[in-house]
């Protein structure tokens, strides 16, 4: 029989253990808000009623962190951590709501409304050959 | 329902479980709840699957590790233990 890798019991029997599963005293929960448009220009974000909810500490939108914006990635540090006045991709995070649980974060993300400019797009997929 | 808690009979790994560790077919193992837990309801179904009976069954789970051949065959190894003979 060929040599069972370290830890592989836990993982068939459901003890492993993930990040997701990870609670720790008065942790806060994040979700991050992102908009149907793949570029952008951001105008405004308004957050005032998700931030109004019991148990939601706050939305922080990109004029909150430093400037220039604070980026990361696994190889090349190259992503903003919000997206700075322009989207450059579908899904980019434009804010992140703070919350004591994970569904009032949600509730509250769903109340932010984000004012926007569609700027043009290309919808060709750079894995087609050319 | 049966989650993968409840897969070991008083502590022993199923066969199913075991021929996963027997193939290395367990990498980070985000995935396997659930590739252990659709291949159990694929066997129960059809116990003499084909390897494309394997993977239309586990075709709902994604692994990020891409560690698909030694699932299908971890499944395979069980499927044959099963039913007696290899």
């Amino acid at each position: 029989m060929s040599a069972r890798r370290v830890g592989g019991h836990e993982r068939v029997t459901g003890q492993q253990e993930f990040v997701g599963d990870i609670r720790l005293d008065g942790m806060l929960h994040v979700k991050l808000i992102s908009i149907d448009c793949a570029h952008a220009r951001i105008h405004r974000i308004d957050a005032e009623r998700a931030r109004s909810l019991p148990g939601v500490r706050d939305v922080v939108c990109a004029g909150d962190l430093p400037a220039p914006m604070p980026r990361f990635g696994p190889v090349y540090q190259d992503r903003p951590v919000l997206a700075a006045a322009e989207t450059r991709f579908h899904g980019e995070p434009v804010a992140a709501v703070v919350a004591e649980t994970e569904q009032l974060a949600e509730e509250a993300a769903a109340l932010v409304e984000v004012h926007y400019e569609e700027l043009p797009q290309s919808r060709q997929s750079p894995l087609r050959s050319t | 329902m049966i989650t993968i808690e409840g897969l070991q009979n008083a502590g022993r790994l199923s066969s199913l479980q075991d021929a996963f560790l027997a193939e290395g077919a367990v990498q980070c193992g985000f995935c396997i709840p659930g590739m252990v837990m659709a291949a159990h309801a694929l066997l129960a179904e059809n116990p003499r699957p084909t390897e494309t009976d394997v993977r239309e069954g586990l075709s709902g789970n994604l692994c990020r590790c891409a560690g698909y051949q030694r699932i299908v065959a971890a499944v395979l190894t069980a499927a044959r233990g099963a039913t007696g003979g290899r």
